[in-house]
């Protein structure tokens, strides 16, 4: 049964040498996307904003702020308009993604002790610089704020400017980013491409195995021998396959990598057990490769942004949680990026559990799935090898 | 003739391909739309640890108890419990507020609190970094402010001196940040785009399968109109879910509906173009449908919808340029947020010139692969007659 076992895993291997594209989609699709999209994120987070400033107030204090938007890295160097209506028609024509208005007479009434108002005006149709945007303006304004408080405050009270100061900011929130701490993109993304284009890779390479098969080859063979060695054969070489994509992470794209190396290769077992068995099982269902494809290729982007890595799960209804949680992604994707990012999650085990038991599941479908199917085939060449005799 | 008998394998086929041309860019819109339905992050969880006990933290406790935005998980009571907590993803921030401090505030030695935030999802990170910005800088003004009026200035003349420099947001196109309009249109494109990778990319290489090019005479007319019908039937699919965006999740459309449909039926043109250049130089219907994931599939991540054109390095650029969505995504939202999108024609013109160019591509493929099956085949017959 063994030598049998073995002969088998060898004709596959024969058989994906003669069908490359097995081989390209199991070992390169992941590293394709990796590279892909690395070229994309490299430059790792927004700057270079294009602002649009007003200054209507042309004082020591606007230009101070203008002054120091320039200087910070995440904007552009402002353009200056003329008027509001300047401001507003840089923004409707895409010249710029931030708009700033400093209102006339802004710094005659803060020294008078007198709050003002500047005007943002943000191109909200991209979120991604907006929040980039809103967020620098605050910290700037408000450090300069502080500054002019204090300032403000020791010329009326008396105090000197130190206790100014510590009147007017009577206390510092410290933050500390746990895992992603420039909140960078590239880490971001290239996790999550990466994976999804894994498992993209391993199911078109399953369904290959399923279709582009010679019927004679698997004549006197018991179905459940195949289907088992299909199953070993493909789970090793995602396996393969997830090792090579998470080094490229970790060695070529500096992704970190906090948790133990051994964490992560069980994880991915795991994984690509319950993806080789999905995959097996899934591809039994059609009657051809071409239709197989066509159906699997629905699934990457639909499974992507259910399984929570960017829209977090938490924040979707109830209904489509529940339904995520029947993807194998969803398992895998959340403690697989903590794991490089953070160390290792508290429920670990728990999501190597439920994958250990997606996998047994598909594999029980998938088995049955196949044995239909296959003893099909093997009763209709039982009879054409009756009907030849 | 060949369009009808087009029109017969999209509707009477054995496969229905016009129900994948329906309902793949209707069923993302309906699923992506539904899970982008709260329209914004909020009820994070949040552990709080205390360890003043004073009227001043349990006022800014409460700030956070108020907040939406947060959901007061824990308060326990020493730092290590709070590690603990977000380390178990328990909560996916953290406030620590150290002892003494209120008592620092009043003697003025300016007190650190601590804001974790557990940023390996960068949504996660950006909500909370924003949200808890919001709350403790209108408790420090707060503060500031009593400790103002403590010395002797009035209340209003206190909250002026605090906060000298407001700022007045105004977010044009989408007032409230929501996640939906953000991206919902052009994930219904890119179920359009998925629909015709799925039916339009092995034709080309069907019809060479199937030899129809010998039937006919114009097969140059044949490729380069090829998958007319399915590009109607996607184009009718992506108008409707573009209504069902805005009719059932409240997507807004100040665009004109002519634009919209324009640029759309420009965007099918190419995508059409583009699959059945694959077609073309594709050995099999199967690698047909695969060839397009290392294109067409990340294209709506190039196409400046999230990552902006401006970030992108010179590879980026020159290879968002080669992909049909980049010239639909942006001013697709833009009319539609906005009504306006300052380069449509621009966009337009390319997407037609990127139809035209990758289609006069498919038929000099097509011809070449012609060519060789027929010489192919006559040295067979030649072979076979010399036998």
């Amino acid at each position: 049964m063994i030598r049998k076992f073995l002969r088998l895993c060898w004709r596959e291997c024969v058989l994906c040498c003669k069908d490359p594209r097995r081989l390209i989609f199991l070992f390169g699709a992941a590293l394709a996307y990796m590279a892909l999209f690395y070229l994309l994120y490299s430059p790792n987070i927004v700057k270079n904003i294009p602002v649009t400033i007003c200054d209507e107030d042309d004082s020591v204090i606007s230009r101070e702020i203008v002054k120091r938007i320039g200087d910070n890295d995440f904007f552009h160097e402002p353009v200056m308009a003329a008027t509001q209506e300047e401001v507003l028609e840089d923004l409707h024509e895409q010249r710029a993604v931030l708009g700033v208005v400093i209102p006339r007479d802004f710094s005659k009434e803060i020294l008078r002790g007198r709050s003002q108002t500047l005007l943002l005006a943000l191109d909200g149709t991209n979120l991604m610089p907006v929040s980039t945007s809103v967020r620098e303006m605050e910290n700037l304004l408000a450090v300069y704020g502080n500054e002019l408080a204090a300032q403000n405050v020791a010329q009326r009270t008396g105090l000197d400017r130190s206790r100014a100061h510590r009147k007017t900011e009577p206390f510092r929130v410290t933050t500390r980013m746990l895992g992603n701490p420039i909140q960078g993109y590239a880490w971001f993304f290239l996790i999550g491409l990466g994976i999804a284009a894994f498992q993209q890779g391993q199911f078109f390479a399953t369904g290959s195995s399923m279709f582009q098969d010679d019927p004679e080859g698997r004549r006197g063979i018991p179905p459940a021998l195949l289907y088992v060695q299909k199953l070993v054969f493909y789970t090793v070489a995602a396996f393969f396959s997830y090792s090579m994509a998470l080094g490229a992470m970790t060695q070529v794209a500096d992704i970190p990598r906090k948790a133990p190396l051994s964490v992560l290769l069980l994880l991915g077992l795991v994984f690509s057990f319950a993806l080789t068995a999905l995959g097996l099982w899934f591809a039994s269902l059609f009657s051809s490769e071409y239709h197989f494809v066509q159906c699997s290729l629905i699934y990457p982007v639909v499974g992507f942004i259910l399984a929570g890595y960017t829209w977090p799960l938490a924040a979707m209804p109830a209904p489509l949680q529940i339904a995520a949680h029947f993807l194998p992604q969803t398992w895998f994707m959340e403690p697989f990026r903590q794991c490089l990012l953070l160390g290792v999650p508290a429920d670990y085990w728990e999501h190597i559990e439920v994958l250990t038991g997606m996998g047994v599941f598909f594999t029980v479908l998938g088995a049955w799935s196949c044995w239909r199917k296959w003893r099909f085939t093997q009763d209709f060449l039982s009879e054409e090898a009756v009907a030849d005799r | 003739m060949a369009v009808r008998e087009e029109a017969r394998r999209v509707f009477c086929g054995n496969f229905p391909t016009w129900l994948l041309l329906i309902a793949v860019p209707i069923g993302y819109t309906l699923i992506f739309g539904y899970a982008y339905l709260p329209g914004s992050v909020n009820h994070v969880p949040i552990v709080i640890q205390d360890a003043d006990q004073s009227s001043m933290s349990r006022a800014l406790i409460n700030m956070y108890e108020d907040a939406e935005k947060f959901d007061i998980v824990a308060q326990p009571s020493e730092e290590e419990d709070l590690t603990a907590a977000m380390e178990k993803s328990e909560a996916m921030a953290g406030l620590a507020i150290p002892k003494n401090f209120a008592r620092d505030i009043k003697r003025g030695d300016v007190p650190h609190v601590e804001l974790f935030i557990h940023s390996v999802n960068n949504v996660y990170g950006n909500v909370i970094t924003t949200g808890a910005w919001e709350i403790n800088r209108t408790y420090q003004v707060a503060v500031a402010s009593k400790l103002l009026e403590a010395i002797g200035m009035m209340p209003s003349e206190a909250m002026d001196a605090t906060y000298p420099i407001r700022m007045g947001t105004r977010i044009i196109g989408n007032p409230t940040v929501a996640f939906g309009p953000f991206v919902l249109p052009i994930l219904a494109a890119n179920g359009t785009q998925i629909a015709l990778i799925l039916t339009v990319a092995p034709l080309v290489v069907l019809m060479l399968e199937r030899g129809t090019w010998r039937q006919r005479r114009f097969s140059s007319a044949l490729v380069f109109g090829s998958g007319c019908v399915h590009g109607v039937v996607a184009f009718a699919a992506f108008l409707v879910s573009l209504g069902i965006a805005c009719a059932v999740y409240d997507i807004p459309m100040y665009g004109a509906w002519w634009q919209i449909a324009l640029i759309g039926a420009g965007f099918v043109f190419f995508v059409i173009g583009a699959l059945s250049f694959f077609g073309s130089i594709s050995p099999m219907p199967v690698v047909a449908l695969q060839l397009p994931i290392f294109y067409i599939m990340p294209g709506i991540l190039y196409s400046g919808m999230a990552w902006p054109d401006y970030m992108m390095t010179e590879g980026a650029a020159f290879y968002a340029a080669l992909v049909p969505i980049t010239y639909l995504a942006v001013p697709l939202r833009d009319l539609m947020l906005t009504g306006y999108a300052p380069m449509f024609w621009q966009d337009f013109g390319i997407l037609v010139l990127g139809g035209v160019i990758t289609r006069m591509l498919a038929v000099t493929f097509f011809h070449l692969r012609q060519r060789w099956t027929l010489r192919a085949e006559r040295k067979t017959a030649c072979g076979e007659v010399t036998a």
